[in-house]
């Protein structure tokens, strides 16, 4: 249960049925991913289009992109005008 | 405006419940970051639903309704009331932008009589159909906005008849404003935005949304492919304002002259649920039929256009 949705409980003694906007409705989606994007800092001309193209919100406009979330669909990789975004299949967590 | 230009607050939060590559949520970013937060959403059954409402929690930021597929026009008309009730008495500052936020078959088949009747009474929202061609959240069934020949689960063997339109109909209802946008040009999905949210009355924008597990692509490709669809026509970008159709983006470039339509069979093939055009063999009688509508679209309005520019000339000649 997401943090605002305990306080309400708390404060006004019983749940609500409305919705709290919160990061990671689905949970940690990262763990969908099979291919993570890795960045060519180098090859980055900060044209943006990743950003806007990102379904999910996962890169910033400073171009870092949040593993947490990312599910590796792979647009960015495919839209970047330069190649600075390749898809590396994923190492196994331990 | 420029993508730098583009505000970076996200109404939209990361982590949501939808498709890897989801051409969705991919639009209601632009969405909302052209119309910015004073903005109520009503969310009409659709896939959007899916990550607009897993209880308790919600990846839209905005204050959002979770409506039923006929109820499109009627909330929105009964918000636009609410709140212009609030603003006379003094409760809201400004009035909020309302947002209807409709899949294909919430626009094209269950909802247009709600619809229809609100855009009579021209009363004060944005409708967005957001168009994956097809009831892709219950797996992919056939919808009024599915195109010729494409597959899915209850047309095997191809769709038997052509689509709707239904952006023209709202045209032809005569409201202030009506647009259609692509996930692969948001610069220009953006203006369109933009403009609609400083227009009064009901203004539609029509959004294609091309959905990887549908359309059966990768989920990689769901921008190149929503690219290829202008490119080859199959998808067109206008503007209709006061009576009058504006081409914008890639569609006025082939109009132009600037660039040529790529055959449309580059788009087909890119995609899966065509593949029964090609094997076991290729079907040239349908691949044919689709290119033949899109050159007849595209060669009337290139004719047009040049006679455009041609009366123009004549009538900036100096009088003799």
């Amino acid at each position: 249960m997401p943090k605002r949705k305990k306080k309400e409980a708390e404060e006004i003694g019983f749940v609500t049925t409305l919705s709290v906007p919160s990061e990671g409705s689905a949970g940690l989606t990262g763990s969908w991913r099979v291919f993570i994007p890795v960045l060519d800092g180098e090859r980055c001309n900060k044209c943006l289009l990743c950003w806007i193209y990102c379904p999910e919100a996962c890169i910033n406009k400073d171009i870092r992109i949040n593993y947490d979330y990312c599910k590796g669909c792979g647009i960015c990789a495919e839209e970047c005008p330069r190649g600075a975004i390749s898809m590396v299949k994923e190492e196994k967590k331990q | 405006m420029k993508l730098k230009d583009f505000p970076e607050e996200e109404l939209f939060l990361q982590g949501s419940a939808a498709c890897q590559g989801c051409p969705g949520s991919a639009a209601i970013r632009v969405a909302f970051k052209a119309l910015g937060r004073n903005t109520v959403l009503s969310v009409i059954a659709s896939c959007t639903s899916v990550f607009q409402s897993p209880f308790p929690v919600s990846a839209l930021e905005l204050p959002t309704l979770n409506m039923a597929f006929a109820t499109g026009g009627a909330t929105a008309s009964g918000l636009s009331a609410a709140a212009d009730r609030l603003v006379a008495r003094g409760v809201l500052e400004e009035k909020p932008t309302i947002l209807v936020w409709a899949g294909d078959g919430g626009t094209y088949d269950i909802g247009i009589q709600a619809l229809s009747g609100a855009a009579e009474r021209n009363a004060d929202f944005i409708y967005v159909c957001y168009n994956n061609e097809a009831y892709s959240n219950t797996g992919t069934q056939r919808s009024g906005a599915t195109p010729y020949a494409a597959w899915t689960t209850n047309t095997t063997k191809g769709k038997e008849e052509w689509r709707k339109d239904v952006a023209q109909i709202m045209v032809a209802h005569g409201i202030p404003y009506v647009a259609t946008a692509s996930l692969a040009y948001p610069t220009d999905m953006f203006r369109k935005f933009a403009r609609a949210k400083e227009i009064k009355g009901t203004r539609y924008i029509e959004i294609q949304a091309p959905c990887p597990p549908g359309w059966k692509f990768p989920s990689s490709h769901t921008i190149k492919v929503a690219r290829l669809a202008v490119q080859s026509g199959m998808w067109m970008l206008y503007e209709h304002e006061d009576g009058k159709t504006t081409y914008t983006a890639g569609t006025q470039r082939i109009i132009q002259g600037q660039s040529k339509l790529v055959p449309v069979e580059e788009y087909l093939r890119a995609q899966g649920r065509f593949g029964h055009l090609f094997s076991p063999e290729r079907d040239e009688k349908r691949i044919g039929e689709i290119q033949r509508r899109i050159d007849h679209v595209f060669e009337t309005l290139q004719f047009t256009h040049k006679m455009k520019e041609h009366i123009m000339d004549i009538e900036m000649a100096p009088p003799r």
